[in-house]
């Protein structure tokens, strides 16, 4: 009944890309709920990036935003961290029982018990290099905003970035990211991104509670 | 002074009684997101109960709908435009006679919703050198008579304003009008839903002025 509300509240455009079924652990009104804010980045983060990350998501979790992320190494995973003081929603590239990376275990237990997570694929269905790109996809469609902590230019996030873009969500891409010369991120600009930096952060937060999806 | 005569359905605004503000809220959310479910069943009902007089003389069934482009060109021609979504509503509805989306963002201007003041929005002229109009959805025909712009939100009405001024230089004898579902207003939100008729000034001095008229009189607006 959940997910059958869920689907109900889409657009047709939303529809059209939402995953065909989605299978869930935890408390599924976390994504009736909003707002939600994904938080993406590198598997392979600076340690400026773990600071980063922990800043927006604690920034985030103090306003009552639910924290969306993909559970992978590095962002994905302080985000999670931090968003277990407040809300957070996992969106595994794998089926719900399987834990990649492996580290993330305890922490996926977590998420199952007290917060959401969720796939869209299948218990036994093999998990490809391209359920991972997928998995950002939805992870856009659930999500009212995403910020981008850092990336490169062969990263997954873009992905999401794009997709946000499609859907009409916010996409905020940090200051860091456009310095490193990140092509499509600059890209991302000239399609509505916005560069998220210290000094328009706080005001571009509060903003984001209002503008929060929610069913009527 | 250049004026754009305009219809709104509901208030949305931050101050009033709390859960008309959370309801407005929510329902320009789900209209940004393209989900005008909400929409497509207040149309109906004001077409049933034949409330809907005011708006059917705003837009006809002969009037063209024009989407007012977002802050930044479309990724790709499918992507969310919530003015299309609009139009298609209204036309679903029996308002309007056809829907074009004549107007095309060239290039990303900052949205108006993450700016602090109303000074850092860009202006008029920044929206109209930022949109065209595009030749290829159908070729132009210097007698349309009817134009109404379509868009989700007015607050100042500069977009707005920039989209009427190419416009007419396109069809300059038509009358063209403007129709959002929702207008923010600066007072106190009592009641979201209230259908009201307004007008964007464009003044000299580059500055718009949406005043929106009420039952008492009242003035009520932005002068930006």
């Amino acid at each position: 009944m959940y997910i059958e509300k869920f689907y109900s509240q889409l657009s047709d455009a939303e529809k059209s890309v939402a995953p065909k079924s989605l299978f869930y652990e935890g408390d599924f009104e976390l994504l009736l709920k909003s707002p939600k804010v994904a938080v993406v980045g590198s598997r392979d983060v600076t340690d400026l990036g773990i600071k980063r990350t922990q800043k927006i998501a604690t920034e985030l979790v103090n306003r009552g935003i639910t924290i969306v992320s993909g559970l992978a190494s590095g962002v994905d995973t302080e985000a999670h961290k931090i968003g277990l003081k407040g809300k957070t929603i996992a969106v595994l590239g794998t089926p719900l029982s399987i834990c990649n990376p492996v580290a993330n275990k305890n922490l996926l237990d977590e998420i199952k018990l007290n917060h959401l997570a969720i796939s869209q694929f299948p218990e036994g269905s093999v998990v490809h290099a391209s359920n991972f790109p997928a998995r950002n996809k939805t992870m856009a469609l659930i999500s009212d905003a995403t910020i981008i902590i850092e990336a490169s230019e062969n990263s997954g996030t873009k992905h999401q970035a794009w997709e946000a873009i499609r859907l009409g969500r916010q996409v905020f891409i940090m200051e860091n990211v456009l310095k490193a010369d990140v092509k499509w991120a600059a890209k991302a600009l000239e399609y509505g991104g916005m560069v998220l930096t210290n000094e328009n952060f706080d005001f571009i937060f509060d903003s984001l509670i209002e503008f929060s999806l929610e069913s009527l | 002074m250049m004026s754009l005569t305009t219809f709104t359905l509901f208030e949305y605004g931050k101050k009033g009684d709390r859960s008309s503000v959370e309801h407005s809220n929510k329902m320009v959310s789900n209209l940004k997101a393209c989900r005008v479910g909400f929409l497509d069943g207040y149309l109906k009902e004001i077409k049933s109960e034949h409330k809907g007089n005011q708006l059917e003389s705003h837009i006809s069934s002969s009037s063209i709908l024009i989407p007012i482009p977002k802050s930044a060109p479309l990724l790709i021609p499918t992507a969310q435009w919530p003015a299309r979504e609009i139009c298609k509503v209204l036309l679903q509805n029996g308002f309007g006679g056809d829907a074009l989306a004549l107007i095309k963002r060239e290039r990303a201007v900052p949205k108006a919703a993450f700016q602090k003041s109303s000074e850092a929005r860009p202006s008029v002229q920044i929206h109209l050198e930022s949109l065209s109009i595009d030749k290829s959805v159908k070729p132009l025909n210097s007698l349309v008579e009817d134009i109404v712009l379509v868009d989700d939100v007015v607050t100042q009405g500069r977009t707005a304003m920039a989209c009427f001024q190419l416009i007419m230089e396109e069809f300059k004898s038509a009358s063209i009008k403007l129709f959002c579902p929702f207008r923010t207003v600066m007072n106190e939100i009592d009641q979201w839903d209230k259908p009201k008729m307004g007008v964007i000034n464009y003044y000299e001095s580059g500055k718009t002025f949406h005043r929106i008229d009420t039952a008492e009189d009242d003035f009520e607006g932005f002068f930006i």
